[in-house]
């Protein structure tokens, strides 16, 4: 039997158990990390496979044995190339009897299967690392109904390496070929059709990269725990410090006197010092600086390297160094490092069509953060989570147990349907990604030509109450069979767009709703065509021009509206005035559940800013405005201005320091944040008129609101609110920044100011509504917990009631939590005007 | 003091491996591989003085008075007993001296070099008027500044073991004696109190191994009243085991100089070979590992690698791969700089903190990678009626230089002894924290 051994090397390793194969002919490294495991490991072997070679995405059939120009092990007096693996769950087939359920697990830099399998299987002993299993029955990758299939890497462990016995002869190899060659194994020996998540953690999460550019015929998604797009240059910590370690092994005197060709040598000759090195150098920045100093020098020293040992070190000194420089060879890690030294796929992540969440440790000290930010942002509706941790890249292992409750972790893998979701009762087939062209053509129309929807956009032509004809362009979808489905009417926030909810549309769509979503006069695809209409309307015709179109064109006769916003304000009042047509109302953040002066006090003047007299005079209304500067200054925002604003940063103009600021848009950059972002900041250099349009009803439609709900008016918006009969559904994201409008009413109390006098009232007048505040969320609700808001939504609509308690509330409500994650943290009350 | 006319002559013509007229005559270098400071350009202002008989890498007995280590520590070694000239200390001089009535300087300020200086470097850098007072956010050295040079005698002093002190590559190379940091500070106490005729230092302070050594002013040379206060910059008062980060990243530091061939074919003895045989890589391999973490991560992470590879180490470097060491390494000796690592390796004066009786402001980097702040918190605890002031650099270490600037209230405050608990940085936050956002004005959208 093989003998077992512990050691409480890195971290990764810690809980892994070791063994040395009591083989007559022993090889020069192990076939498993964890030997109790390698039983369950299986070969398979691909003849002919080219290592080496290059790799173009054009034309996969090219690479199909390898990378063109690459070299065969074979031609090289080898075995041909090998991996290995292990595969646990229950694989679904389809017709040809192809598995379609898989889940890959890619192995990290110095781990293999079994590795991995000790740290996330349900009942190993490397589970504690992990912070609890990830892979099993009833777990979040669940085996009652996917396919797990652990991969080694080309170079390591279980599959063909150096340390076989080529040596450096060994073609030096390319991530391309790691994941090529799992592919085979995939496809040809284990009949895999459809990968719904490739995964893994640090170099797997790297490997996880390539199988979504290398396959995206077959890999839905993928999710690269604390990986990265680029280890060379391009990635210039993690190349200086893997450069440091292998400069570290390359010192060794066995190495500097063999060049690295030891082999005929006995292990103890090996350059077993300069691994050794190599593993010191790499582990002084694996964890928290601060956190390792708490750690104290007895657990420290186990790490730190000499080359001679030196009594004032300790006992303890270099410990664990020795344990790794036993099962590593000094050619394997070279190869390995050198792979990094070639690793950059930044250029590609554009085309990467697989869906991504990228997950990362935000305080990295290899892999840093900055870079897997911008690979999610690289990549089309590609996402970004991060969790702050003492063990730094090593948190990778635990992420998903730490992010468990984590919103857009959580709507991810409901997306990809790595989270079963009974609720579904058909699929959006019209459903694509949105996407915004950041380069856009001036000449184009930004909302027509440069934005895609996230389902295809139709146009009418409606008449409001005064007579004006407006283009609206607006979602309408349902795949269900109903032939009269409840319908949900979804209408935006300010400066906002209908496509900018499309995954509230996708997830009320799937569960059986009719969903409506049309551009408000002047915003969103309701621009273009209403460029020589007047700029001035009120909401009354907004919920005109809706009521012609949805029940007039569309003959709705009934249906939910939600409105966000300035939505929110559109819908109560449609509420009032088309009340037969309103089957519920869905408030999210709304604005018109306060009052505002008719005159507000700027510096030493006095503003008509709310006063409804001047509706359709445009020239009245730059009277009032004018002197706030608002049009002009929004004309000016810059894309660096934008992106600080939208996610909660101010930034100092002359030292360009950034700090938390109490305004913004969003708390999480979700798809649909981005979607926002994207279009923001894209506008500023597309279709000038259409960015005009917009800049002006941005500051208009703050009358819009305003001019409603003035103290004085004694038919205002407000004072009629209690007459609405429609159940309420009232959402608002507890770090509200916006409501209420503290600038225009001097109000600071969203709780006591807003939402529970509302309650009270519409509580009296025998419409209580249902409320729900989100702990840690914002203005934006919809996209801060995508998820959540959209099955509260369809739960209200359905039952009347939603969820009120998420894990967050809980968490809120009993330790008193502050906002800790997302943008920004709490902050004064501004006193500027909001939203 | 005699006057050094052919140190001045060759320094004025800013030449490497110039040697005073004294190493010269009394030195059995077989040649002099690092120049006598750090910034050529100020190397005229540099004076010396030398301390015949002075015992290196002998034992300090605290309790007894000071005068029975003015020749250094018991059991330690002369350098004239190895054949070599008298130990020699290095120093410029500022501002105005005030003396008392035996005409004994009473207003000193001394700022000790950090690890790879000397005080033209500190002088450079923090001294009014001078090329590189940009590095630390303006001068902190000069008339009316936060060290007032009006008010003050200002001493930048070398430490032993580089640049104008006495040092391995003056020759011995490897027989040269062991020095700790005590050593340093005694030798620049007889330079002090003997040359300068400084009776009373009002302030001792330094950055890095500048406020290291600021610390063992305050352990050897507060009781007597020598020293009246100090305000260690980033420094630390262990950087052995019990600094466990420090003492892994100079360990690593360390064996990157023994890892070049060069190196270990000679043991370290190789001054009888030309320059470019010397471990000169060991060298550049040294300064690419300690300058990983020599900055904050994420300001690394946003470097171009054009720029970034200069401080990256390769064996047989390409283009401008290590090309920032292959130069900083040409006036640097390696033999130098692993008795410098050496010395941290001994060095721990956490048990004689309590020693410390000199008024005592402890200003750290939060986010320093290498001395982590969480030890500087630990010895101010250690001091009665010290204090902590820290402040965040994206520099991290390095924020060590601006500190004076970043703090100026607080350490204007200390200085003249009108301090206040209530100054900024004082007691710090945690770790990585930033302020609360502050309320923003006007029309906010």
């Amino acid at each position: 039997m093989t003998t077992l051994r512990t050691w409480a090397g890195l971290a990764a390793l810690a809980t892994l158990v070791v063994g040395a194969p009591a083989m007559a002919q022993q090889p020069l490294t192990p076939r498993s990390v964890v030997a109790k495991l390698d039983g369950i490991k299986q070969t398979y072997e691909v003849p002919n496979f080219r290592i080496g070679g290059t790799y173009d995405l054009a034309r996969p059939q090219s690479w199909h044995g390898g990378g063109e120009g690459g070299t065969t092990l074979e031609s090289l007096g080898a075995k041909p190339a090998r991996t290995a693996y292990i595969a646990v769950g229950t694989p679904k087939r389809n017709a040809k009897g192809e598995i379609v359920n898989a889940i890959v697990v890619n192995s990290y830099y110095s781990g293999d299967a079994t590795a991995m399998y000790t740290n996330w299987v349900a009942d190993q002993p490397g589970n504690a690392f992990s912070g609890g299993a990830l892979v099993g029955k009833g777990l979040l990758f669940d085996t009652d109904r996917f396919y797990v299939v652990f991969v080694d890497a080309l170079g390591l462990w279980g599959a063909s390496k150096p340390s076989d016995g080529l040596g450096r002869k060994f073609p030096v190899h390319s991530y391309y070929d790691v994941v090529q060659l799992n592919y085979r194994l995939l496809r040809d020996h284990l009949k895999v059709a459809r990968v719904v998540l490739s995964t893994g953690v640090s170099m797997g999460a790297t490997q996880a990269y390539y199988w979504g550019l290398m396959h995206p015929e077959m890999v839905g998604a993928i999710m690269p725990i604390g990986g990265a797009p680029a280890t060379d240059g391009e990635g210039p910590m993690a190349a200086w410090t893997f450069q440091l370690a292998k400069a570290a092994l390359e010192s060794d005197p066995a190495w500097v006197e063999t060049k690295g060709n030891y082999y005929h040598l006995p292990k103890e000759k090996h350059p077993n010092k300069g691994v050794e090195f190599h593993w010191s150098v790499l582990s002084l920045t694996g964890y928290d600086l601060g956190y390792r100093q708490s750690l104290g020098w007895e657990s420290v020293s186990k790490e730190v390297f000499s080359w001679q040992p030196d009594p004032r070190m300790g006992k303890s000194a270099g410990a664990n160094l020795a344990g790794l420089a036993k099962i590593f060879d000094g050619v394997d890690l070279w190869y390995r490092d050198t792979m990094g030294e070639i690793h950059n796929v930044n250029a590609l992540l554009p085309g990467m069509k697989p869906r991504t969440l990228v997950v990362h440790v935000d305080n990295d000290q290899w892999l840093i953060a900055d870079k897997a930010r911008d690979a999610a942002r690289a990549i089309p509706g590609g996402q970004y989570v991060g969790l702050s941790s003492p063990i730094a890249h090593y948190a990778v292992f635990s992420a998903l147990n730490k992010l468990r409750d984590d919103p857009t972790l959580d709507t991810f893998m409901r997306d990809i349907g790595v989270v079963a979701d009974k609720s579904l009762v058909c699929e959006a087939r019209n459903y694509r990604s949105p996407r915004i062209n950041m380069a856009p053509d001036p000449a184009k129309s930004f909302w027509k030509d440069e934005m895609v929807s996230p389902f295809p956009v139709k146009y009418a032509k409606v008449k409001d109450r005064r007579g004006v004809e407006w283009e609206i362009g607006y979602m309408d979808e349902y795949c269900g069979k109903e032939e009269n489905p409840p319908v949900l009417v979804v209408v935006h926030g300010k400066g906002a767009f209908g496509a900018h909810y499309g995954y509230l549309i996708k997830f009320a769509v799937e569960r059986g709703y009719r969903v409506i979503a049309p551009d408000m006069p002047q915003w969103g695809t309701s621009g273009p065509g209403n460029l020589d209409k007047p700029m001035t309307r009120t909401l009354d015709d907004v919920r005109d021009a809706f009521h012609a179109l949805i029940v007039g064109k569309l003959g709705v006769k009934q249906a939910y509206y939600h409105g966000h916003s300035l939505g929110g304000s559109t819908v109560l009042g449609y509420a009032l005035r088309y009340p037969g047509a309103v089957r519920g109302l869905i408030l999210e953040g709304p604005a018109g559940l306060e009052e505002y002066p008719r005159n507000i006090k700027l510096g030493d003047k006095e503003l008509p800013l709310c006063d409804k007299s001047f509706a359709y005079d445009r020239r009245r209304w730059e009277e009032a405005y004018g002197p706030t500067g608002m049009v002009e200054a929004e004309m000016k925002r810059s894309e660096q201005s934008v992106r600080d604003f939208f996610y909660f940063k101010s930034r100092d103009p002359k030292t360009d320091v950034v700090t938390p600021s109490y305004n913004g848009y969003f708390k999480r950059d979700t798809e649909y944040a981005r979607l926002h972002t994207d279009q923001r900041v894209a506008m500023i250099k597309g279709n000038p008129r259409e960015l005009e349009q917009w800049v002006f009803m941005f500051i208009y439609d703050l009358y819009s609101i305003c001019s409603e709900i003035a103290v004085d008016d004694p038919n205002s918006l407000f004072k009629q609110l209690h007459k609405i009969k429609a159940p309420i559904f009232l959402a608002f994201g507890a770090r509200e920044p916006f409501i209420p409008g503290t600038a225009l009413n001097g109000l600071t109390d969203l709780a006591n100011d807003i939402i529970n006098p509302f309650m009270r009232r519409m509580t009296a007048a025998g419409n209580a509504p249902v409320l729900k505040v989100y702990p840690g969320v914002a203005h934006f609700i919809h996209t801060d917990v995508p998820y959540e808001f959209a099955r509260d939504t369809v739960d209200f609509m359905k039952t009347r009631q939603v969820n009120a308690f998420s894990v967050h509330t809980v968490d809120a409500l009993i330790n008193a939590t502050a906002d800790t994650d997302g943008n920004g943290g709490a902050g004064a009350k501004p006193t500027g005007l909001a939203k | 003091m005699k006057t050094h006319t052919a140190f001045l002559l060759c320094s004025a013509l800013a030449l490497g491996g110039c040697a005073t007229q004294n190493e010269i005559a009394q030195s059995p270098a077989k040649a002099i591989v690092t120049p006598n400071s750090n910034v050529p350009a100020q190397d005229k202002l540099k004076r010396y003085y030398t301390i015949p008989n002075f015992r290196i890498g002998g034992k300090y007995d605290l309790d007894a008075n000071p005068e029975t280590w003015r020749n250094g520590g018991e059991g330690g070694t002369t350098l004239e007993s190895l054949g070599s000239g008298p130990l020699q200390a290095a120093y410029i001089a500022v501002g105005t001296p005030r003396r008392n009535d035996k005409g004994e300087i009473i207003n000193a300020i001394i700022i000790s070099t950090f690890y790879s200086g000397d005080s033209t470097w500190m002088y450079n850098t923090w001294y009014h008027e001078q090329p590189n007072n940009g590095f630390s956010g303006g001068a902190v050295v000069g008339p009316g500044l936060t060290i007032d040079t009006d008010k003050y005698y200002v001493v930048f002093l070398d430490a032993l073991g580089l640049w104008g002190a006495s040092k391995p590559s003056h020759g011995l190379g490897r027989r040269f004696p062991q020095y700790n940091y005590m050593d340093m500070v005694v030798a620049n106490y007889r330079l002090l109190r003997d040359h300068l005729n400084i009776a009373q230092v009002h302030l001792a302070t330094g950055v890095s191994m500048g406020a290291t050594q600021t610390w063992v002013w305050g352990v050897m040379y507060s009781k007597s009243g020598f020293v009246k206060a100090i305000m260690p910059i980033g420094g630390a008062t262990a950087s052995d085991g019990s600094d466990p980060v420090g003492q892994w990243t100079f360990r690593l530091a360390q064996a990157a100089i023994e890892s070049d061939p060069n190196w270990r074919a000679t043991n370290g003895d190789y001054y009888h070979l030309p320059k470019e045989k010397h471990p000169n890589k060991g060298m550049q391999f040294m300064w690419s590992t300690l300058q990983l973490t020599g900055l904050t991560f994420p300001v690394r992470s946003a470097t171009p690698w054009k720029n970034l590879q200069r401080e990256v180490f390769y064996w047989e470097p390409k283009g401008d791969e290590t090309a920032a060491f292959i130069g900083r390494v040409q006036s640097e000796d390696a033999v130098d700089y692993w008795y410098r690592n050496n010395a941290g390796f001994n060095h721990n004066i956490n048990d004689e903190l309590k020693r410390i009786q000199a008024r005592t402001l402890v200003v750290h980097v939060e986010n320093d990678q290498w001395l982590i702040v969480e030890n500087a918190r630990k010895a101010a605890a250690a001091v009665p009626g010290a204090q902590i002031a820290v402040l965040s650099d994206p520099g991290a270490h390095y924020g060590v230089f601006r500190a004076p600037n970043v703090l100026k209230d607080t350490i204007g405050a200390f200085i003249e002894d009108r301090f206040t608990p209530s100054l900024p940085g004082l007691g710090g936050g945690n770790r990585g924290g930033g302020a609360a956002p502050g309320k923003p004005a006007g029309l906010a959208k």
